[in-house]
């Protein structure tokens, strides 16, 4: 199998090169390029075509949302992953709903980046507790206060609710897979898979308020 | 007066209207008028007056005309037979009195009489009558005989018996078939017995066929006594119906006050259509009552059209009402009066009901409103009908005229009920604006208040805005100022090495993660807090060699874990970590959230080396290197949390820390 080719958007160019530095230095990943702006990351898109991108939502010409939205749409085979310095619920859950399927501390780095990018590609995507609440809140609410999910919008299955669940209350990935007899693996898939949910049911969300507000007609 | 009541109303007043139009059409639309030969109308006759000698006469006190009790029996005579005695009179025939007249007295008594020449039309094999619209002064004596001089006459009608209601009955006299034989003439002499002086009247005589002069005589018969009739009884029924109302109202005032108007109505056109009783004294209050009611009528009236003055005329009421008193005590008649005081009650009446009126009519000229001025034009109307009424009786006016007062009591009563229900649409008019202003006030005040609320929301928002800006420059200068004032001096201190540097860093990024942290949405769940903690400790805890042990058990939403608490509750639970990592020893680390009782308990237990007195006393005299000020540091937290923490540690057993958090924070 061919180490994933990775590509980086950051503006500060100490991390930047930190990562750069780390992934040439990983025999498992491989640096497709990099880029500082949303200008040039949309070049790197399209020119690369990198299997994961590594994207800072914060960037002097724009917001990365615009770049994951990109490569949601023209490279379904890659994995964003967006560059937080904490990893706060506002900024994940928007690059969730954007298409992104995993991120990186800031803090985190360099050591175990290759491990997260190697899960990530093989179908399991990180989480933390709050944002396992967030996706509970926002895929499998109540069912007294949920109103009927929208055609096309597809709501949690129990696994993944079960995973999700133990995840809130802070199990680790390997807690869990004991928990539910799982292997970590297929945890940390039921995670993705919540995360494309997610990015799913935003986009029908979308649709909706559109058509209730008259913008879209069916 | 609700909807279904205004209908009725409405109904009734329709077909009173309904009565007096379809009368009205059957008065133009008679077969007598279309077919039938007409009968003759005789304005022209002869006049013979012969005397009756003097007579002691029994007066009443009563109408004038009916002054006259009765007269004397035995006073039959046949009209004279010497042609010469006749002039020719115009019909009708009417005078009126000339001197007053005193019971017990002896007066001039004479005969009237009118004769009439009537030819019966050829071919016309119909029965004749002769119709008399009314005719007073006395009763009436009718005689008829064939055409020429030397026939005897029949008498027809002698109408004495009838006296007493002759005053307003037309009358009806069938000629004898044989008599009035086609192509025959017939005489015809009408008798008025009259007292020399005293009014009288008598009407033009109709001779014709009986169908058409009994058509003429009904006709008449309506419109004197019948209608008469039916206007006391639809007035009866709207004054009951005004009467439920007023039942039902708060202030009933107008309306039993027109109740009041139609039962006196009622009394004061009794005479109209029932024959005075013969016996003296009844037929004396009957009379006394009939006049007397014309005062309480109109004096009801004036008070009820003063009802719709905004300002109550007290004095004026209360005179009214003593003039109707003192007048009806003294045309009691059980004191002797005489028929003068009739005519002196009529016009006192008259007086009175001028300067009322005219006193009225002032009002309503200085704009006292549409219905007030509508009534005041009624009650002159009726005033003006009442005038002709009084000549009528008085024998100036030619008896065929009617008695038209009670009519201005139909356009009075609808006048009447038009303005009840038109206060009534201006009292509903004027609940229902009341009720808006009402609204609108309410509006307001509504509005008020949630500009009130505003206000407050905007005020508390401030406030919690305050609030949490201080929280965050407490905790900036307490957590990440101080760590990083102090990574400064290391610095400048030149004591520094690369790793004391990095970890100095590390703690104020810690720190302000867990500010960062303690702002996620954590919906009120102690172990997503917790798991958020444990993330950020995780590597460092296995770094160390510690291995993690995690329980933790569903718990009940803590309602007042808000970020400022859930900052406190992160920093409790990282200093138990801390602990751990610094002083324990340890190898596992055993972390459970659970309830107990009505707290949760948040227990962080490790297995390193314990010892109540190497762990917690020595730190709690003031161990620079933050122990001592950690274990106070967490009971002051605790405390702000109205949370408590417990030790439980002995020397080789390890250290158990536990956290307990009321569910319910009782402030």
């Amino acid at each position: 199998m061919q180490p994933p080719r990775i590509g980086i958007v950051e503006d500060n160019e100490a991390f930047r090169q930190t990562l750069a530095q780390a992934i040439e230095a990983d025999p498992g990943l491989r640096l497709a390029g990099s880029a500082d702006d949303v200008r040039s990351g949309m070049s790197l898109l399209a020119r690369e075509r990198p299997d994961v991108l590594l994207v800072d939502l914060g960037l002097p010409d724009g917001s990365g949302l615009a770049l994951i939205r990109e490569a949601a749409r023209t490279l379904p085979d890659c994995d964003v992953m967006v560059i937080t310095v904490f990893g706060d619920e506002r900024h994940v859950l928007e690059s969730i709903e954007a298409g992104a399927t995993g991120y990186l501390l800031k803090t985190g780095l360099p050591p175990d980046l290759s491990a997260q990018v190697r899960a990530l590609r093989e179908g399991g995507s990180p989480i933390s507790p709050v944002i396992a609440r967030r996706l509970l809140t926002r895929l499998a609410p109540s069912p007294s206060s949920a109103p009927e999910p929208a055609a096309g919008d597809p709501g949690l299955s129990q696994r993944e609710i079960d995973v999700l669940q133990y995840a809130a209350k802070g199990f680790s990935y390997d807690e869990i897979a004991g928990l539910l007899n799982l292997t970590r693996h297929t945890v940390m898939t039921y995670v993705k898979r919540s995360y494309r949910k997610l990015q799913v049911h935003s986009r029908t969300e979308a649709l909706h308020e559109a058509r209730l507000l008259g913008l879209l007609r069916d | 007066m609700s909807v279904a009541e205004r209908w009725l109303a409405l109904g009734l007043s329709l077909l009173l209207a309904a009565v007096v139009l379809a009368t009205l059409l059957l008065d133009f639309n008679s077969p007598g008028r279309a077919g039938q030969p007409a009968p003759v109308h005789y304005t022209q006759a002869e006049l013979a007056i012969t005397s009756l000698g003097e007579q002691e006469l029994q007066l009443g006190r009563h109408l004038p005309e009916s002054a006259i009790l009765a007269l004397p029996p035995a006073q039959r005579q046949l009209p004279p037979a010497d042609d010469a005695a006749w002039q020719p009179v115009v019909l009708p025939d009417h005078a009126t009195r000339e001197a007053a007249l005193q019971s017990g007295r002896r007066y001039a008594m004479e005969m009237r009489w009118y004769r009439v020449q009537h030819r019966v039309a050829e071919r016309e094999p119909l029965p004749q009558a002769l119709h008399i619209a009314r005719a007073v002064g006395g009763p009436v004596l009718v005689l008829a005989r064939r055409g020429d001089a030397a026939a005897p006459w029949r008498l027809l009608l002698d109408n004495t018996p009838d006296w007493l209601s002759q005053w307003n009955q037309p009358l009806y006299v069938a000629l004898p078939p044989e008599l009035t034989m086609p192509g025959a003439v017939v005489q015809v002499a009408i008798g008025l017995p009259t007292v020399h002086g005293v009014q009288y009247g008598l009407a033009a005589p109709v001779i014709g066929p009986a169908p058409t002069v009994t058509w003429q005589q009904q006709r008449r018969q309506f419109w004197q006594v019948t209608a008469m009739q039916l206007l006391s009884l639809s007035g009866l029924v709207l004054g009951a119906l005004a009467l439920a109302l007023a039942w039902r109202r708060q202030q009933p005032g107008s309306h039993l006050l027109f109740a009041a108007i139609t039962s006196v109505w009622a009394v004061r056109n009794l005479h109209y259509f029932v024959a005075p009783p013969g016996e003296r004294l009844a037929y004396e209050w009957f009379w006394w009552a009939t006049n007397s009611s014309i005062s309480w009528l109109t004096m009801l009236f004036y008070l009820f059209v003063l009802r719709f003055l905004p300002r109550r005329y007290v004095a004026l009421e209360r005179a009214l009402l003593g003039f109707c008193v003192v007048l009806s005590l003294l045309s009691i008649p059980l004191w002797p009066l005489q028929a003068e005081a009739l005519v002196m009650q009529h016009a006192l009446n008259v007086a009175v009901a001028l300067g009322v009126c005219l006193f009225l009519a002032t009002l309503a000229m200085r704009g006292a409103g549409t219905e007030f001025s509508l009534l005041v034009g009624t009650l002159f109307v009726g005033i003006v009908l009442a005038m002709h009424d009084l000549l009528l009786l008085s024998g100036r006016l030619p008896p065929e005229h009617l008695y038209v007062l009670p009519y201005s009591c139909l356009l009075l009563l609808f006048t009447f009920q038009h303005a009840l229900a038109r206060q009534h649409a201006a009292a509903f008019a004027d609940l229902a604006q009341a009720n808006a202003e009402q609204e609108l006030r309410l509006a307001a005040q509504q509005a008020q208040l949630e500009a009130h609320h505003e206000t407050l929301v905007g005020f508390e928002r401030e406030q919690a805005l305050l609030r949490e800006r201080q929280r965050l420059m407490r905790d900036m200068h307490d957590g990440l100022g101080s760590a990083l004032l102090s990574s400064l001096a290391l610095v400048q201190g030149r004591e520094l090495s690369q790793p004391a540097v990095a970890g100095v860093l590390r703690e104020c990024i810690d720190d302000l993660r867990l500010v960062i942290d303690s702002l996620e949405p954590i919906e009120n769940d102690l172990a997503t807090l917790l798991g958020t903690l444990r993330l950020r400790l995780g590597d460092r805890l296995e770094a160390a060699g510690l291995q993690l042990h995690w329980a933790v058990d569903d718990v009940p939403p803590l309602a007042w874990l808000d970020p400022p608490s859930a900052l406190q509750v992160l920093r409790l639970a990282q200093e138990m970590f801390t602990n751990v990592l610094k002083h324990a020893h340890a190898r596992h680390v055993h972390v459970s959230l659970r309830r107990v009782d009505d707290n949760v308990q948040v227990e962080v237990a490790d297995d390193g080396v314990g010892c109540r007195a190497a762990l917690l006393e020595v730190r709690d005299v003031g161990d620079r290197s933050g122990g001592g000020r950690g274990l106070r540091n967490m009971r002051t937290r605790a405390a702000s949390l109205a949370a408590r923490v417990e030790f439980d540690s002995g020397p080789g057993e390890g250290t158990r820390v536990r956290l307990l958090l009321p569910i319910v924070q009782v402030q």
